[in-house]
This record gives structure tokens, C-alpha cells and sequence, in this order.
């Protein structure tokens, strides 16, 4: 019981650091911040879960508890972090109700909202991007990511959407 | 009770149902993507919960058995998450995409070669027809009109944690 309360406890602990560490003084680079404390966190809950238990599976077990609900966070938050271009039209077209928006406003919105320029210095803060000569390449764990994501599409036959 | 390995296969066998049922539902055209992502999920929980009753069953209704519920419970529910964050990326993500444009170019790219194959025309126009897609907009004489408001909860809910954690609304401002 005591492995299943220390990684829930563990991961209120991350949720309340983050939170407080956000409102009170704001990271310059809240990804990689976040990411940072999830790993910080997550090897402190290791060293306790094994020193409490002394068994391994026990251990791994905890491990994962804490590791899926971090990670399941920490990827909700990009989601706070980055505006959504598909949010953003529907919030616009509600506040317009009957009325509704022509092609030409919509893209009147992404005008001030740039969001391929916002993701590119992202990726490029956040490592998934690099810089040579005022060109773009990727980096080995966007490639990884590709890969990765590209398997899963074609095991479900989903082709190149996306974006 | 005897903690091994075996202590992860009901949160495996779950999460395995889960996965199994939405690609072969989706590949073979039984069910669409999002229809399959949401049955898969529930597949997964009831296999989970045919499993937890077995161990309930045979071990008994103990403080180390209800505390192994709630953590298979959760992560299950965790890894089914992860899962469908695996399928929306690759259906919407702009940072996907950008990765995809590099790879499909196979080579380094400026900003304006980038833009001239991926742009924010393009991320609207796709939006756009999503939308329409899936019901939740529709175009009379030229407007494009909102007709399921069903997103606009998930937009407050964003919006409310974007200033509560970063004290503001938007990345724009």
C-alpha cells in the first residue's frame, strides 16, 4: 500500500512545486522547467520507493505510477503553454455568434498571432531545433520523435495529416 | 503480499487491449479515429476491470489489494492518456508538422522555405476543414458559422489555468 501512496504523494508534491514555483517567479523557458522538476522529482520518488520496499518490482511499480502521471501532466501543460490555433478560431466565432467570420478574417487572426514563427523559437529553445547560419535543422530527438510518431500512423493506416 | 513483476500486467494487459482494439478497429475501417480512440480506451477499462475482479476474487478484499486497484487504476488510465496524446500529436500538432516539412525536405531549411511549404494560411485552412468535419462548424453565404460549442469549454478551462500559472491569456501577448 505504502508504494502506491508514496507516488501519488510524490506527484501532488510536483503538481504543488510547479505551481507555486510558476506563481512566484515564472521560468524564462517554462518547458524545459517543467520537464527539469518531473525528472528531479521522479529520481527522488525512485531513491525513497527503493529505500522504503527493498524490492525491485515494488519499486518499478511506484516508478511508473509517478512517471505516467508526470508525464501525462507535463504534456497537458504544452497545452496551457502554446495557444491552440483551433481554440482560438472557435472562441472568436462564438464571440461572433449569427454573424460569424469570412475566410479572409479568420486568417485576419493569424496575422497577429503568428504560430508557425511561435513554434519555431520554441523548438528552438526547447532543443528540438537548431540553428546553423540562419537555416533549421533537426535534432536527433526530433528525429527520434518522428520516427516514433510516424510508426504508430502507419500501423493505423493514418497517411501525413497533421498540423 | 509477494511484490514481482506480475504486479504490472494488469495495468499491460489493459493498456495492450486498449491499443489492439483501436488500431485493428481503425485500420479495417470498422470504426473512425476519434470513435476508435474512445472505444479502445473503454475496451481497456473493462478488460482492467475483469482482471481486478479476478485478483479481488481470489485474493481477497485487503487494505495491499484496494491500494493495487487504485494504483493499476491509475496507471491505466495514465498510459490510455498517453496513448491518445500518441494519436491527436500526430493529427494536429504545428511542432509535428514543422518536423515532418524538415524530414520531408531532407535537408536544412530557412524560416521563409519552411513557410513556403507549411504556414499559418495552411494551419487555418486545415482547422477549417476539421471543423466542418467534424460538425462543428458551418459555412453559410461565405461565413463560417460555430455550431457545436462543445470546444468552447476546453478554451475556458485553458484560458483559466494560462492565467492562473502564467498570468496571462495568450502566448501573443
Amino acid at each position: 500500500m505504502i508504494i502506491v501512496m508514496i507516488s501519488i504523494g510524490f506527484f501532488l508534491a510536483f503538481l504543488a512545486i510547479h505551481v507555486i514555483w510558476w506563481r512566484t517567479r515564472l521560468p524564462s523557458n517554462t518547458i524545459r522547467a517543467i520537464f527539469r522538476l518531473y525528472l528531479v522529482c521522479m529520481m527522488v520518488d525512485v531513491v525513497i520507493l527503493g529505500a522504503v520496499t527493498q524490492n525491485f518490482a515494488a519499486t518499478l511499480y511506484g516508478a511508473l505510477i509517478f512517471a505516467l502521471a508526470g508525464i501525462s501532466y507535463t504534456i497537458t501543460y504544452t497545452a496551457v503553454d502554446s495557444d491552440s490555433p483551433t481554440l482560438m478560431m472557435v472562441a472568436e466565432l462564438a464571440a461572433r455568434k449569427d454573424r460569424g467570420m469570412s475566410l479572409e478574417e479568420m486568417l485576419d487572426l493569424v496575422r497577429v498571432r503568428p504560430f508557425v514563427r511561435s513554434r519555431v523559437d520554441q523548438m528552438l529553445r526547447d532543443g528540438m531545433l537548431v540553428e546553423r547560419g540562419g537555416r533549421y535543422a533537426l535534432t536527433d530527438i526530433s528525429s527520434f520523435s518522428l520516427t516514433l510518431f510516424n510508426t504508430y500512423r502507419k500501423l493505423v493506416n493514418r497517411g501525413n495529416m497533421g498540423g | 503480499m509477494d511484490f514481482n513483476i506480475t504486479l504490472l500486467f494488469p495495468a499491460f494487459f489493459a493498456l495492450l487491449a486498449n491499443m489492439t482494439f483501436q488500431v485493428v478497429t481503425h485500420r479495417w475501417g470498422f470504426l473512425g479515429y476519434v470513435q476508435s480512440i474512445v472505444l479502445g480506451f473503454a475496451f481497456g477499462l473493462l478488460v482492467l476491470a475483469g482482471i481486478e475482479t479476478f485478483l479481488f476474487s481470489t485474493q481477497g478484499f485487503t487494505a495491499d489489494r484496494v491500494a493495487l486497484f487504485v494504483g493499476d487504476g491509475s496507471l491505466y488510465v495514465c498510459a490510455g492518456y498517453l496513448f491518445f496524446q500518441l494519436a491527436n500529436i500526430g493529427e494536429s500538432s504545428i511542432r509535428f508538422r514543422i518536423i515532418r516539412e524538415y524530414r520531408a525536405a531532407g535537408r536544412e531549411m530557412s524560416f521563409e522555405e519552411l513557410t513556403a511549404r507549411y504556414n499559418d494560411t495552411g494551419i487555418i485552412s486545415g482547422r477549417i476543414a476539421r471543423l466542418e468535419r467534424n460538425g462543428k462548424l458551418r459555412k453559410t453565404d461565405d461565413r463560417y458559422v460555430i455550431v457545436d460549442s462543445s470546444l468552447l469549454r476546453m478554451h475556458a478551462i485553458l484560458r483559466f489555468l494560462k492565467k492562473f500559472l502564467l498570468g496571462k491569456s495568450s502566448e501573443f501577448e
